[in-house]
């Protein structure tokens, strides 16, 4: 490693370069599905690679390779530099970083690979049994288990060497129910950084996840149309990464004068009680981390404050150009990839009302839970809920499926009527940018409570 | 590779050795203008064994440890299988147009900047992003019976994206074209459907009812497209999930509904006479004129359900086989899409949506966004409908369908199809 470093930074002094860097990174990965009674998949697998990235005048020249010793470094360099060199256009500049040295090491209490892979095997085969020996009417399920060790290497040209290390964990349980022609599924998802134990004693998710696939049977479609609805706390957090958490990622804004206008600081997004935060820097979660993958030490953003759009997340790049102050959300999925703005752990801060107090003054509306996941195109997003209840009167009442909303930027994020005071994260879900997906992020919300809010349907 | 099937022959382990390289370029513009240039090499390889009826899996990118990849496969090898690895098959298969493997990053790089000044002569008001790429692979498969196989693929494929603002109103448009032969890049053609697209949506208009025909582009297909490839792999009917599993040989759809998976097609992407697993691949009838054709397996899932494997096996990267498809062709219908149009009082064409596959697929329920859609009015385009959903269930909405055109697009090299027009579906506006 200490010779690769030494290539790369000669080779830069010789050629003069403004910026460069090198990544290199090395994984090891162990994944096991079921698929039914039926034993899917066992196996492992082990990963080695880097990149070097340059900054020419205009453009950025980047290699991605597998093959790492000093003499193939050096022919890396170069093409980088060449291709940086091909680039001809508007002048381009960034934020520069002082020197830092560091080493991180995020602990897992119960470190993953020290557990034996017969071990790991029984755990889900456990969870497996429990679904499908619940009720006949189980036709089938999946356990999908992923954890991955990764050691990342960062040098750049400005001093910046920084090593971090992580175990990053995550499973599914998927339960599928079938009653004639009609098959319904329920999954739980989860993630963490913090070992093999937040993959334990999930026997009683392994049930709920059966119980709902049935339940999901007799629940009549949602009809379409528009709602006061209520979102529980995952729904809510990928809501808020979706419907706002994209649009405050820099490089969507930077280079477009119009956008620029629409997304100023300072601008009204929502009601006064809206509170939005992006949090690399919080303990513990998948989306954190201490130092992006350009080097850049990470902090918390506040992405709406009182309502108002009050900060936005950056790159190097993105931040010299807006003259904003730069946040460390530059991340890579891999060494394959440059990195892009991307979002870390992304949350609502918690507000003043319990659950019951959301719900208790609705007529009719629904409370849809739990993710199936969301996209967005900047100003128009949707986002799908596992199931959803009718609310009437105040009360929770009978089930529906296929729940799937769609919002307007400018015009949904004014219509949260009420933030709950019961604020929790999820740690299942990937985010998707660019090409690179899933990458780790977790989002984090209170039960919220938004009117006028279109429901697709039949 | 070599060394590992001999080791294993010298442990009297049955096993594959499957190996990719890598070598692409891609060229990026934003917002008009071009901005960086990337090239990447990959190479890794996978080691499946087959031990007392058990499969072990191990692979490696970057690193090459041949005792390492052995020992894990070994450890690994748990999962009870019937599969026999096939014998014998040797061959070469190759995409390999030598003048587009030969084309210069200066040729991609003006290749973007000819179509971004296209786009801003006519539009000088949008912003354009572009993004060129080449991309060469290899793959080569080895096994203890004898199977060697190499695939050698060369393409390129150019995705354009323009957005426009007004006021508060955003419009996207994405346009993509993947080809295997230099003198099939068409970008005027390209860019003409996104002209197209951006003088449609001056104006913002709803349907004047909530159940309307809507015809989906090439583009949008893949909605109706996603419940019955899902349905119909060899996993999810190992799972006993398929709701099409008690429909084969059975009129399911409408008649006029063809959908056929031809690795053999040469000008889809995905042309392959072997699969990932050593199998010569074979042309499958998924629907033959709405009749329930075929399921796709892989060599193991096949041995499960005690069937005959179809040369379905497929890896992503480096991963273990599972049931794949190749090329998917969609037979076309009578009329012209200008035609099917102009036949209704009203009629919204998808092209874009956003939130496919996002739910129960296998039901084949879906509610979807449209992100990019079009009202005609007795074959009139009136302008765009946004903040809209559509929804309805793909096995129903392909049971009955009004018309499929004429003519066909390719979509991202490896789905060739008409235009598909439902009767009827709900589309929820925002009041």
């Amino acid at each position: 490693m200490e010779e690769i470093k030494e290539v790369f930074l000669k080779l830069s002094k010789e050629k003069g370069i403004r910026y460069g860097e090198l990544r290199i990174e090395e994984s090891e990965v162990t994944s096991i599905s079921f698929r039914g009674k039926e034993l899917e998949e066992l196996s492992v697998s082990k990963s080695r690679g880097g990149n070097i990235r340059i900054l020419g005048r205009y453009g950025w020249g980047f290699v991605s390779f597998n093959d790492i010793d000093p003499k193939s470094i050096r022919e890396y360099f170069e093409q980088a530099y060449r291709a940086s060199n091909l680039i001809v256009g508007e002048e381009l500049d960034i934020e520069y970083s002082v020197p830092i040295v560091d080493k991180v090491v995020i602990p897992m209490s119960k470190d993953f690979r020290g557990v034996p892979l017969d071990e790991k095997k029984k755990l889900l085969s456990e969870y497996n049994n429990i679904m499908l020996s619940f009720s006949p009417k189980i036709q089938s399920t999946q356990v999908r288990y992923n954890d991955r060790f990764s050691k990342k290497y960062f040098i750049n040209t400005e001093g910046i060497d920084v090593v971090q290390e992580r175990g990053d964990l995550s499973g599914v349980l998927v339960a599928l129910a079938k009653e004639g022609d009609l098959v319904e599924q329920y999954h739980y998802s989860l993630g963490g950084i913090e070992g093999f134990q937040i993959i334990e004693g999930l026997h009683d998710k392994a049930l709920h996840t059966a119980e709902m696939a049935v339940k999901l049977l007799s629940a009549p479609v949602v009809k379409g149309g528009e709602y006061t609805v209520v979102l529980d706390q995952r729904l809510a957090g990928v809501f808020i990464h979706e419907a706002f958490g994209h649009l405050s990622e820099a490089d969507h804004v930077y280079e477009n004068e119009k956008l620029k206008e629409l997304m100023v600081i300072g601008k009204k997004f929502g009601p006064d009680f809206l509170n939005v935060v992006d949090d690399p820097t919080y303990q513990g979660l998948r989306g954190s981390y201490k130092y992006d993958d350009e080097g850049i030490p990470s902090k918390k953003t506040y992405l709406i404050r009182n309502g108002v759009l009050s900060g936005r997340l950056h790159s190097r790049e993105t931040a010299k150009k807006m003259g904003e102050p730069i946040t460390g959300n530059a991340r890579a999925i891999n060494y394959r990839f440059q990195p892009i703005v991307r979002m870390s752990n992304t949350y609502i801060e918690p507000g003043n009302y319990s659950f019951e107090e959301l719900i208790s003054d609705i007529k009719y509306g629904i409370y849809a839970v739990g993710a199936y996941g969301g996209q967005t195109s900047m100003e128009m997003f949707t986002f799908s809920a596992q199931e959803g209840y009718i609310i009437e009167n105040g009360k929770i009442g009978d089930m529906v499926r296929d729940v799937v909303l769609t919002g307007n930027v400018f015009i949904t994020l004014q219509n949260i009527e009420g933030v709950g005071n019961d604020l929790k994260f999820s740690q299942g879900g990937g985010c998707g940018k660019g090409g690179q997906s899933p990458l780790p992020v977790s989002t984090g919300s209170p039960h919220i409570r938004i009117r006028n809010v279109v429901i697709g349907g039949r | 590779m070599e060394e590992l099937i001999r080791k294993l022959k010298d442990e009297s382990i049955e096993g594959d050795v499957f190996s990719r390289r890598g070598v692409s370029t891609l060229v990026t513009f934003e917002a008009n203008k071009l901005k960086s240039i990337e090239s990447s090499e990959s190479s890794g390889v996978s080691l499946r064994v087959v031990m007392d009826k058990k499969i072990g899996y191990a692979s490696q990118y970057g690193i090459y440890e041949p005792e390492w990849l052995l020992d894990k496969a070994k450890a690994t090898a748990n999962i009870e299988t019937k599969l026999k690895l096939p014998e014998g098959l040797k061959m070469r298969e190759e995409s390999y147009d030598e003048s587009l493997d030969g084309v210069s990053i200066e040729y991609l790089t003006n290749l973007g900047k000819g179509i971004v000044e296209k786009i801003l002569n006519s539009y000088p008001e949008v912003i354009c992003n572009v993004e060129i790429s080449k991309d060469k692979g290899e793959t080569l498969l080895v096994n203890t019976s004898g199977v060697n196989c190499i695939r050698k693929k060369v393409s390129l494929g150019v995705g354009v994206h323009i957005n426009r603002i007004k006021g508060t109103d955003m419009l996207d448009v994405y346009e993509e074209i993947t080809v295997k032969r230099l003198d099939n890049i068409d970008t005027d053609r390209l860019v003409s459907k996104m002209f197209y697209a951006l003088n449609a949506s001056e104006n913002i208009v709803k349907p004047s009812k909530s159940q309307v025909p809507v015809i989906f582009t090439p583009k949008a297909v893949y909605v109706l497209l996603l419940p019955i490839i899902s349905a119909l792999s060899g996993k999810i009917l190992l799972m006993g999930a398929s709701p099409l599993q008690d429909k084969v040989g059975k009129l399911f759809f409408d008649k006029k509904f063809t959908l056929i998976d031809d690795p053999a097609n040469s000008e889809g992407l995905a042309k392959t006479s072997f699969d990932d697993e050593g199998m010569p691949t074979k042309t499958l009838p998924l629907v033959d004129s709405g009749v329930v054709g075929e399921f796709y397996f892989d060599l193991h899932t096949a041995s499960l359900l005690g069937k005959e494997a179809n040369g379905h096996g497929f890896r992503g990267g480096l991963s273990q086989p599972s049931p794949g498809l190749t090329n998917l062709i969609i037979n076309p219908g009578d009329s012209s899409i200008k035609d099917i149009i102009s036949s209704f009082e009203e009629v919204i064409v998808v092209d874009q949506m956003m939130g496919v596959g996002q739910g129960n697929i296998l039901s084949g329920e879906f509610s979807v966004n449209i992100h990019l859609g079009f009202l005609y009015r007795k074959g009139e385009v009136v302008g765009r409908v946004k903040d809209s959903m559509v929804a309805g269930n793909a096995y129903k909405a392909l049971s009955n369908i009004a018309a499929l055109s004429s003519e066909r697009e390719w979509i991202e090299g490896s789905l060739y199809t008409p235009y598909i027009c439902i009767p009827e579906l709900t589309v929820v506006s925002k009041e």
